[in-house]
């Protein structure tokens, strides 16, 4: 055994895990991918998203609740328990409830039992652990670090792909560049520079994998030709307070900031879209499937692993997990890549096209099963389905841009479902931009205003603080 | 064989069924609908799922999607425990007299 792994006790078990990896992952890496359950249904969820947003991971560590355990780090005699454990009725009450439809039309709602007080007293003690939104935390409370003001900034850019980049490199005077990445380069990077490294021959027959390494380099070349640019990573923004007010959180590490002019490029979010079976534990976007590969380093050699989708994440994803030892099988949802697809037959990757994905079913606790249907009918006669079984699943859409925080500021949003949801208005420019009713000058690029990787490196920014 | 459900909202466990029997009782707001099916106030904040809901509205109601405005975004976009929040300094609100000395 190596001197250097860490153990730590999942309900009752003895684990042993590599060091330096997240609780969720070394979980995975057990077998063990039912994280929660959800709160209404009592479906069982697992890692999601890999970078804090949802609820997939939240489970109880060292006697706090609601921990994200995405984004902790395993450490030795860690104590790890999941919400809803030992309430094994919990999910049955649960779907009572939700069965008993006349009554309770919109299911079981774990937020009634607030009013009158003996109520919400009754609900602390014995229904909010049943119902797996955690109990209180027990123990001393852990040490939280006063939060830091940075004070003011002329220029703040937030995200530091390709295109927070090239902002930042092309703003007149100094720039503060915020990333919730550890390393500028965006959540592409680490995949792109894995594949790189390890396979460069595989990077060369994917021309649009390949020249999205390429515009990564370029833009990284860029970074280093401006002296007065300052790079945080590991901070994400978490919410801007009018007129020009930016808070920050790195951990239990708050951070305000104030700027005179803000870019907004923070990448986008994964998509996995509305079909039966979508919250399938094992089911991934390929943003994070190149945070759990990159930074995780999950041990995924032999894997089947199901894409399903189009476009650069497609065919990245299916490089990485070349690359990681995979068996990656691919569903074609869009006949467009040409030189791709004939890449992948050259590679032997097993493809399939013409199909819709028509539903996800887990089988078992580390297998689920995805049912596809002809794409020209996709009507439920199950004639003519193809079943396929596998590890895991990773839907690979056009990704969602990042758009509540300049919402917070007063930018004001509307629908665009074919650039990937809500963006600011007038959106399908290359960048936007505008002056906010406080002051602030912002604008907004990259894959944050629905643009895919290397659309907008003809324009330079050109606002001038007012 | 039984199809596994649709999830709109993952975190307050709200299926695509659910928001389109509530749209058919009449709740036919973005806002009302989230009041009532519990949409987008999860620990997301909505960020999973106000596009997807909005868009399935859109469709509900025959309108095109452009028209669709969202829900109001309050910050902060991610839950924060008290602990956290009382390690922020409070600014003292601009134009405000400053607070009289206790004596």
């Amino acid at each position: 055994m190596n001197q250097d792994n860490v153990k730590i006790h999942f309900e009752g078990k003895a684990l042993t895990c590599r060091p330096g990896i997240s609780l969720a992952v070394a979980l995975f890496e057990h077998g063990i991918r039912t994280l929660s359950h959800s709160p209404k249904f009592g479906h069982p969820r697992g890692l999601t998203c890999a970078r804090g947003h949802c609820t997939g991971c939240l489970m109880r560590v060292d006697g706090e609740p609601n921990v994200r355990s995405c984004e902790l780090q395993v450490h030795d005699g860690m104590r790890v328990q999941r919400q809803d454990t030992g309430a094994s009725y919990g999910p049955v009450l649960q779907k009572t409830m939700s069965k008993g439809h006349r009554l309770f039309p919109v299911g079981f709602y774990y937020k009634w039992f607030t009013r009158p007080p003996f109520v919400s007293r009754m609900f602390l003690r014995g229904i909010r652990p049943l119902t797996g939104v955690g109990r209180l935390p027990t123990g001393a409370p852990k040490p939280i670090p006063a939060a830091e003001s940075w004070g003011m900034f002329e220029t703040v850019v937030v995200g530091a792909g390709p295109s927070g980049i090239q902002a930042a490199a092309t703003t007149d005077g100094p720039v503060l560049l915020i990333d919730e990445n550890p390393a500028p380069g965006g959540q592409r990077a680490p995949a792109l520079q894995k594949i790189a490294s390890e396979n460069a021959s595989l990077l060369d027959s994917f021309p649009s994998v390949s020249s999205a390494y390429k515009h990564l380099q370029e833009s990284l070349d860029g970074l280093q030709t401006k002296e007065d640019i300052t790079f945080h990573g590991g901070r994400r923004v978490i919410a801007g307070y009018q007129p020009d007010g930016l808070l920050l959180r790195s951990g239990n590490q708050l951070t305000t900031l104030h700027c005179r002019k803000l870019v907004w490029a923070a990448g986008a979010m994964d998509t996995l879209g509305l079909f039966p079976g979508n919250d399938t534990p094992g089911l991934w976007g390929p943003r994070a499937l190149y945070r759990i590969l990159t930074r995780d380093g999950l041990d995924i050699a032999g894997a089947h692993v199901l894409i399903i989708g189009s476009g650069l994440d497609f065919w990245l994803s299916a490089c990485l997990l070349a690359v990681c030892g995979a068996r990656p099988s691919l569903i074609l949802t869009d006949n467009q890549d040409g030189d791709e697809v004939a890449a992948a037959v050259e590679h032997k990757w097993p493809l399939h096209t013409g199909l819709a994905l028509d539903q996800i079913k887990q089988t078992s606790e580390t297998r689920l099963i995805a049912t596809f249907v002809p794409r020209q009918t996709q009507t439920r006669t199950r004639s003519s389905h193809l079943d396929l079984e596998a590890d895991l699943a990773l839907i690979c859409k056009r990704g969602k841009p990042v758009y509540d925080i300049p919402h917070q500021l007063g930018r004001e949003l509307a629908l665009y479902p074919e650039l990937g949801g809500f963006l600011p208005t007038g959106a399908g420019d290359t960048a936007l931009r505008g002056i906010l009713p406080g002051g602030l000058a912002l604008e907004i690029l990259g894959e944050a205003s629905g643009q895919l990787p290397g659309h907008n490196s003809s324009t330079r920014p050109e606002v001038t603080a007012p | 064989m039984s199809r596994p459900k649709t999830f709109l909202c993952r975190c307050e466990d709200v299926t695509l069924r659910e928001f389109r029997e509530a749209f058919r009782e009449g709740f036919t707001e973005l806002e009302s609908l989230k009041r009532y099916t519990g949409v987008g106030t999860g620990f997301c904040q909505g960020k999973g799922c106000l596009s997807e809901a909005a868009r399935e509205l859109a469709a509900l109601r025959g309108i095109p999607t452009s028209d669709q405005k969202p829900t109001t975004i309050r910050p902060p976009s991610e839950p924060l425990t008290f602990g956290q929040l009382a390690s922020l300094e409070i600014p003292e609100p601009s134009g405000s007299p400053t607070p009289k000395e206790e004596t």
